[in-house]
């Protein structure tokens, strides 16, 4: 437990002075398992066992595959019928605009899997609206930085996938369960919105209202975003076809629509598949990095160690859970999403499984705690991607504009814990 | 050292590279889609496709290593930089271009072994029996590109820049 914990601190420090995350957790895995064992050979040959059998493992092939159809959406164009519609029924009302970003960030959520994706394809046609109207940018932004982390929760989402593959959960069970805790986050930042325009009504002007027939109109030209998000996800829950295969048909279906479309051109065809092979890479290398550290975190026995002296506390499990989302919570001050994910569930899913809670909540869990992580300061990623597509906004602004979500965000994360049916009541149902 | 005579050949390669890396990821959804397809349809799945999509998936991470190592695109959490002046920003630069590249080396060469191993005892996937030690060494020869761009952008981090800075640089000119 003590060498496990100090190579953890080691790990932390390494990162902290700018270490590339995946070598600090390579680095520190390798030498701890060499110091455990006494045996630099033995460390070197599940180096290099690690490295080969995760690039070459026929399940993650389903992670390119998602991140694929996020980029061809992403460049779509969608995106900008989804917040039509959405402006079509809540533009005319106080807030509207910022409501209408965060719907159609929901909407968008369901058909690409990441967060900053969702953020940075929301920003661009939500924010130009939201300038014509005079919002308030921190409003403008904090909306769409809250609104783009749902691209984690409902499904198809990357992070919901490598959860369930390092705690080898039904993925489709774990994306039926994002659902609706992702349609309470959109409620509940549409809450937060009306919060902003409550207190200063000029933060958020009404749009113009839109007749019915419009509205009609602009609801019917989602087709796409539905037909895409019905064909992935009835494959999937059908049992048609597997996870991975979905998710092929998903990036195959997204690259039609976009030709159907005409907004692919012969360059941001070849830019989104090299960006998709490159962001591929980039979380291969930190998931190796990742699985190495958490072999010689099982070494150490420390996952045992620590259910066993939760155990011994004889105190309501739920504390236990209300600790660990604690820890959640300052890691994801300071960690990225996915190494925040690959370093603690290797360590944590055992206790909460000895804790007799159910994983696939756990996941839920998880998962919301990091689309927190993504609005915190000073490391939160959206808020970044939202500076990077607009620099004329200070970082204060967006964070400052963010808080009433985080806010919301926090009360969602308690109803999840405590409510643990409003995950599992749809897995339940498809799956029993 | 003048940077600007291997920038040329370092633009194109790395060209090269992400050609092959988009064309394998397109090849990998375009296999699984068709693979689908024939298996509904037609009840007639394409044998190959699970061993052929492992070997894509494992080229396309390979191929973009290089890639990434190159713009130090790697994942870092950028907490204290604003905090660095110039000097101390690039000789930590320095430290863990060096860093990285040992890693990559070290991961080379147990590829390299690994790749030995499967030539000795003549491994091949399952259904169309290609051998596997030929992927696994482009494997290390990828990671020790990668390596050997980490280490330049060590040399180029005591000038100021990164490869790929260099490389486009250079090539601005000619």
């Amino acid at each position: 437990m003590i060498t496990a914990l100090i190579a953890f601190g080691i790990m932390l420090a390494l990162i902290f002075l700018r270490v590339p995350i995946a070598f600090a957790m390579g680095l520190v895995g390798f030498f701890g398992f060499a110091y455990i064992l006494d045996n630099f050979g033995a460390a070197l040959g599940m180096v290099r066992a690690v490295t080969y059998e995760t690039g070459s493992d026929y399940n993650l092939s389903i992670v390119p595959m998602f991140i694929l159809m996020g980029n061809l959406v992403s460049q779509s164009g969608m995106s900008r019928e989804l917040y039509r519609a959405a402006y079509s029924f809540l533009g005319h009302r106080s807030g509207g605009l910022a409501m209408s970003t965060v719907v159609a960030c929901g909407g968008f959520s369901a058909i690409c899997g990441s967060s900053l994706a969702t953020a940075a394809t929301m920003s661009k046609v939500a924010m130009p609206e939201m300038k014509k109207y005079g919002y308030d940018p921190s409003l403008a932004a904090g909306s769409i930085a809250a609104g783009g982390t749902l691209g984690i929760l409902i499904p198809p989402s990357v992070i919901l996938v490598i959860y369930g593959i390092l705690t080898e959960q039904n993925i489709a069970a774990l994306f039926a369960a994002g659902i609706l805790p992702g349609v309470l986050g959109v409620l509940l930042y549409m809450a937060a919105v009306r919060f902003t325009t409550w207190r200063n009504p000029a933060a958020g002007p009404p749009g113009e209202k839109t007749p019915w027939g419009e509205r009609g109109k602009a609801l019917l030209g989602v087709w796409g975003v539905l037909l895409l998000f019905v064909l992935v996800l009835g494959a999937i829950y059908t049992g048609y076809a597997t996870p991975t295969e979905s998710a092929a048909v998903g990036a195959f279906g997204a690259l039609v629509l976009s030709l159907l479309r005409r907004s692919l051109t012969w360059r941001s065809f070849l830019d989104v598949l090299y960006e998709s092979a490159a962001t591929t890479a980039m979380l291969f290398v930190i998931l190796i990095g990742a699985l190495i550290f958490a072999n010689f975190i099982n070494m150490t026995g420390m996952a045992q160690q620590l259910t066993s002296f939760a155990l011994s506390l004889e105190m309501a499990p739920i504390f236990v859970i209300f600790f660990l989302v604690l820890v959640y919570l300052v890691l994801g001050c300071v960690l990225e999403s996915l190494s925040m994910i690959l370093l603690t569930v290797p360590v944590f899913y055992p206790l909460v499984d000895g804790l007799g809670y159910d994983l696939i909540w756990f996941g839920i869990m998880v998962v919301v705690v990091t689309e927190i992580s993504l609005i915190t300061p000073p490391v939160g990623l959206n808020v970044f991607v939202l500076r990077s597509v607009m620099p004329e906004i200070g970082t204060g602004t967006i964070f400052r504009g963010v808080t009433p979500f985080w806010a919301v965000d926090i009360i969602r994360l308690a109803i999840i814990i405590l409510v643990p049916g409003l995950s599992l009541w749809l897995p339940q149902l498809f799956y029993g | 050292m003048n940077p600007n005579r291997w920038s040329r050949p370092a633009l194109l390669s790395g060209r090269l590279l992400q050609y092959i890396a988009s064309i394998l990821l397109f090849c990998m959804m375009a296999l699984t889609v068709v693979d689908t397809f024939m298996r509904k349809v037609f009840s007639a799945p394409i044998a190959s496709a699970f061993e052929l999509t492992e070997i894509m998936l494992t080229l396309v991470i390979f191929a973009g290593l290089p890639l990434i190592t190159a713009r130090r695109g790697h994942v870092q959490v950028e907490l204290i930089e604003g905090l660095l002046s110039r000097v101390v920003r690039r000789a930590s630069d320095l430290v863990i271009d060096l860093v990285v590249s040992v890693a990559l080396a070290v991961l080379a060469w147990q590829l390299w072994l690994k790749a030995g191993e499967q030539a000795g005892y003549g491994d091949t996937t399952s259904v169309l029996q290609i051998a596997l030690s030929p992927v696994t060494y482009v494997m290390a020869a990828l990671a020790a590109v990668a390596a050997l761009l980490s280490l330049a952008n060590a040399i180029l981090a005591l000038l100021g820049g990164s490869a790929e800075q260099a490389a486009q640089m250079g090539s601005g000119g000619t």
